[in-house]
């Protein structure tokens, strides 16, 4: 009994750590989107609020990027992680002209 | 009386001189006289001043040649000319410097852009009949097709629009709801033919706006846990087929129609967002960067 258990908890964290490293959070009226790309020098956040200007996001204690947003809102983002445009693994997706696609944000409810 | 209608039209039609000025003083002082004459055409169809130098200059500083500043300014006069917004034409050369694309590579995108607010507009102005009022469904359409939705599938989303037989503000209101819903199907990887299946079925069995806005928000609720939106929307249309109403759509369960055609409720969690995985990381102590606000 105690065996399959801590196989499965074993898998459990694995998969964990081995998890999409984009996702967002909503918290106290605001909207987090992390990033975790731990070998990153700089990373930016780039979005449709404000016509796709760069802004450096920073990295919190568990060495995850992380940018702090208005929950409220739809817009299209992307990051460029050491001069590199990432697409992360995000669920909405629109394509960009440019032969890629972009992320789109859209609130919930 | 004739001197009247002069001085008026002198006054309509000639560049201000205070507006010269002002492109003048706000460009580089070598920027060349092709260009500010350019900037004042456009600037004089009804594109804000600040916003045509701020995309002026953001251009000059990132290398583009005089003729493409030329050619991003032509794309903004034709969208002018046609009634079309040109805030995302703008934006599009914004996201492009952001990603340091090639600058005939963005010039071309931006005449992309405008193509498909053209596209937008006659889909627009054919389903009411009025330009004024299909602005804000050339908004919609064009996301749906920016969202992927095949100008081919836009045909027939338009013509089972057109089959429904209801008042105008009626009418509006179901195409306003079916593309809003069409598009966030279409982001969330939904293939266009799987979209036109769910409206298909949706129409046949007579849902209205608030149903087909109903569907939309089940769709999407459910989809942000779904590993499948594809298979998530083929289980939608099935129901529909068989009788489901848009309030019971939110039970469906995955994969099959017995939460819909039953009362077996589903649990969908919420707040936290993450493409196909677990593992939420401990909250960070910090504050984020703050973007704009």
């Amino acid at each position: 009994m105690i065996r399959p258990l801590i196989t499965v908890c074993g898998a459990f964290l694995i998969l964990s750590s081995c998890a999409s490293h984009n996702y967002y959070e909503l918290k106290d009226n605001d909207l987090y989107i992390y990033l975790t790309e731990p070998d990153a020098e700089k990373v930016y956040f780039v979005s449709s609020l404000d016509q796709f200007e760069r802004h450096e996001a920073l990295k919190n204690e568990s060495g995850i990027w992380e940018v702090t947003l208005p929950p409220d809102q739809s817009f299209i983002y992307f990051f460029i992680v050491d001069e590199t445009v990432l697409l992360p693994p995000c669920n909405h997706k629109v394509r960009d002209d440019f032969g890629s696609e972009n992320c789109i944000y859209m609130p919930e409810g | 009386m004739k001197k009247i209608f002069f001085i008026i039209f002198l006054i309509c039609f000639t560049p201000s001189p205070l507006l010269a000025g002002e492109v003048d003083e706000e460009l580089p002082m070598d920027t060349s006289a092709r260009i500010k004459e350019s900037a004042m055409q456009v600037i004089s169809l009804g594109v804000e001043n600040n916003a045509l130098i701020k995309m002026t200059r953001s251009m000059i500083e990132n290398h583009f040649m005089e003729q493409q500043i030329l050619e991003s300014y032509e794309i903004l006069i034709k969208a002018k000319n046609e009634d079309l917004p040109e805030g995302p034409i703008m934006d599009k050369l914004y996201e492009g410097v952001s990603k340091n694309i090639q600058a005939g590579n963005i010039i071309q995108a931006m005449g992309k852009v405008r193509s498909r607010y053209e596209t937008a507009s006659n889909y627009a102005v054919s389903f009411l009949g009025d330009r004024e009022q299909a602005r804000i469904m050339t908004g919609n359409i064009a996301e749906c097709l920016t969202a992927g939705v095949g100008t081919g599938d836009m045909d027939r989303i338009m013509e089972m629009l057109q089959q429904r037989e209801m008042k105008r503000d009626k009418a509006s209101e179901l195409a306003t709801e079916t593309l809003k819903t069409a598009r966030d199907m279409a982001r969330t990887g939904v293939e266009s033919r799987d979209i036109i299946d769910v409206m298909d079925n949706a129409f046949r069995k007579g849902y209205g706006a608030g149903e087909i806005k109903k569907l939309g928000n089940a769709f999407m609720t459910q989809a942000r846990t779904s590993s499948s939106p594809s298979d998530l929307a083929s289980s939608y249309s099935n129901a529909i087929k068989q009788g489901a109403t848009a309030d019971s759509l939110m039970k469906l369960s995955p994969g099959g129609l017995g939460g819909a055609l039953g009362d077996l409720p589903s649990e969908s969690p919420r707040g936290i967002g993450s493409p196909g995985g677990p593992g939420v990381p401990s909250s960070p102590g910090g504050g984020g960067m703050g973007s704009p606000r």
